[in-house]
């Protein structure tokens, strides 16, 4: 058995349980977690973890805790004095959390996630770690064990937010953690959109993100979930992020995964209760030598339970991605239906992008269910077209690259997010 | 103005030769038809003076004005003033029409002009092609009628200003009303300043488009020239007539 074990990481873990003030479940959580990391292997390719190099991931390495420093302008400018709220998580620490005292006076929490493991325990220990498992992976393990900051979001019952709660994760220590959870609960019919962006500045070294984003939608709550990736070439991050989807609750993802050296991140719906609805819109861009890892995930258990799954992909230069899509309805989800589409576009001869598609129907009431992934080059016919016109060879491309985006990017539902798509896509594309 | 000359050329797909020595001069000014039965190398014609990268010149030369076309790129061909209207253009996803026309404007002109100041321009043309505006919002060529995609077409035509247009087959999947919008806007970009090539299986689209020289080919060639009178000729006749005294007669 090989095994990968900093020694800075166990009385890291110590530390942090005596630091934080840590009692009961909570302790018990984070040893458990540093118990299984210790005692479990790298993630496997017959574990669903292929084409990511995971050996090459720093962990012997690794730098656990880093000291607090303040809000770096970078983030601060990107706050929207339009918004709800916001909170940053920068290296080990959350240097910002704000709320509208207008919220707040309704009841609404925002804080980071372990101030509220303090201050409202009640509210986090039924939910913490419950959609993602300690030892789903080693690397789970690992953000359990050193899982500092984050974010705790609570919005009561039948409270509408009308602007978007800005979530901000930041990494700029080399060899680095960078170990935020995010937790949100949604009671009744509540209503808000979330956004979440995060980015490295690395000077060219490593660090390791391994973060997780868990959310609880009550019956009839309404929440949009949207994240933009953006890390330096040097992060390697694993992400995923899940919902609880209740009773004729919808939530909805969007993201946006464009950095990082090796990423993989997941967006998964568990539609427990009839009449839940949830779809998830993602874009993904790899270039140069950067591996992807992007899933989507719909688990129906609930009847009358419906999903949709869009997703675009562009691949250039060396880098590799795989994007896995699943349609699950389990057995006694009757009436329930599951729909996925996915496109790849790949821009360079050693550019390399997988497709896999998944239905897994157990139940034999369904309403419907279907998917379709195609995986293709720029059509050359559409090349000549535009040239034909006077247009240049690699504006001809951006045309075209754009245009599949622009498809997906309509679906996008804030502005910003579509903006800064679009943005950050120009920019990988060199122009 | 700049002529447009072919001489001797041969052009070879997928490796079988389709051009055989083809030889043709537009001056501006000039309408030239060609016409010829199916698989007769017309399209393979527009495709090579155009510059598509599967049509592979193995002789000849073709000149526009000055410049040797063979040695310059698609783009360039454009910009030097060579248009060709597709048989079937492409349909392009997420790449709305008003972007794309003010590229290809902007890419062949020279110019650098931004959405607001090129809307007039682009209005006054497809007003004289009688397009409604909302079509600029649509996406290239998608989900266009076989009329909407040739109208988009001469469309291009109009504010790209091209010395030589090669009208590939714009006749065909259309009906009465639609060639007769396609030729009259043609007609009215007809000018001492631009040559104009119509490749047509058919004499319907002559009837609108009215040429100064018709040319008959077969086999990778031009067999025969005329005037109009010519189309009429084939018309009637059809092509087995033309086939027969090329066949008896060998070299015309």
């Amino acid at each position: 058995m090989s095994q990968v074990i900093s020694s800075a990481i166990e009385p890291a873990v110590q530390d942090l349980a005596d630091r934080l003030n840590e009692t009961g479940w909570a302790k018990e959580l984070r040893l458990n977690a540093l118990e299984a990391y210790n005692e479990m292997d790298l993630p496997k390719q017959d574990e669903g973890w292929r084409n990511l190099r995971l050996r090459e991931v720093p962990l012997d390495s690794l730098v656990p805790v880093t000291e607090k420093q303040a809000t770096p302008e970078l983030i601060r400018s990107r706050f929207d004095n339009q918004s709800a709220g916001v909170v940053v998580h920068f290296n080990s620490d959350v240097t910002e959390a704000q709320l509208s005292p207008e919220l707040a006076a309704k009841g609404v929490i925002l804080t980071s996630l372990q101030d509220a493991i303090v201050n409202h325990p009640e509210k986090v220990e039924p939910y913490l770690g419950k959609l993602y498992g300690v030892r789903e992976s080693k690397f789970a393990a690992l953000h359990y064990a050193l899982r500092t900051g984050g974010a705790f979001l609570y919005v009561p019952k039948n409270v509408v937010i009308d602007s978007p709660i800005q979530l901000f994760v930041y990494g700029d220590a080399q060899n680095a953690g960078i170990f935020n959870h995010t937790l949100i609960v949604a009671e009744a019919f509540s209503q808000f959109t979330v956004f979440e962006y995060s980015a490295s500045e690395l000077q060219g070294g490593t660090n390791i993100h391994s973060g997780a984003v868990e959310i609880f939608a009550r019956d009839g709550a309404k929440v949009t979930y949207s994240a933009l990736q953006n890390f330096a070439a040097g992060t390697y991050s694993f992400n995923p992020r899940r919902a609880h989807v209740g009773r004729d609750a919808e939530v909805k993802w969007v993201a946006g995964e464009l950095g990082g050296k090796i990423a993989r991140s997941e967006n998964t719906s568990y539609l427990e209760e009839e009449g839940g609805s949830s779809e998830a819109v993602i874009v993904f861009f790899a270039s140069e030598e950067q591996s992807l890892d992007v899933s989507a995930g719909m688990i129906h258990r609930g009847r009358h339970t419906a999903s949709n799954i869009v997703a675009k992909g562009v691949m250039k230069d060396k880098a590799k991605t795989i994007w896995r899509g699943l349609g699950h309805i389990q057995q006694g989800s009757k009436g329930a239906s599951t729909y996925q589409k996915e496109n790849s576009l790949i821009l360079s001869e050693d550019a390399k992008g997988d497709a896999i598609p998944g239905l897994l129907i157990e139940e034999t009431d369904v309403v419907g269910a279907g998917h379709a992934a195609t995986v293709g080059r720029i059509d050359e016919a559409h090349l000549f077209y535009l040239q034909s016109r006077g247009i240049d060879l690699s504006q001809a491309q951006r045309m075209i690259v754009e245009g599949f985006f622009a498809t997906i990017t309509d679906l996008m539902p804030l502005e910003t997010v579509r903006k800064e798509v679009h943005t950050l896509v120009d920019r990988k594309l060199g122009w | 103005m700049a002529d447009l000359v072919v001489k001797d050329l041969h052009v070879n797909v997928a490796g079988k030769e389709v051009l055989k020595g083809f030889n043709l001069t537009v001056k501006g000014g000039e309408v030239h038809a060609i016409m010829g039965p199916n698989g007769t190398g017309k399209t393979t014609l527009s495709m090579t003076l155009a510059g598509h990268p599967r049509y592979a010149v193995t002789q000849g030369e073709a000149f526009l004005g000055e410049k040797n076309l063979l040695e310059m790129e698609v783009d360039e061909r454009a910009r030097e003033g060579l248009f060709l209207a597709f048989q079937y253009p492409s349909e392009i996803p997420g790449v709305p029409v008003k972007n794309f026309l003010r590229q290809a404007y902007n890419s062949v002109k020279g110019t650098e002009m931004e959405v607001f100041e090129f809307y007039s321009i682009m209005q006054e043309k497809m007003q004289m092609m009688k397009m409604d505006m909302s079509f600029a919002n649509r996406n290239l060529n998608e989900g266009f009628s076989g009329g909407e995609k040739k109208r988009h077409e001469i469309l291009q035509m109009a504010l790209l200003e091209p010395k030589i247009a090669i009208l590939d087959e714009t006749d065909s999947g259309l009906d009465i009303d639609a060639l007769k919008v396609v030729a009259d806007g043609v007609n009215s970009l007809r000018g001492p300043e631009l040559g104009v090539l119509v490749i047509t299986h058919y004499h319907r689209l002559l009837e609108y488009i009215e040429p100064d020289f018709v040319h008959v080919m077969m086999d990778g060639r031009i067999v025969r020239s005329g005037g109009p009178e010519l189309a009429l000729e084939l018309e009637e006749k059809g092509y087995d007539w033309i086939r027969s005294e090329v066949s008896v007669g060998g070299e015309v």
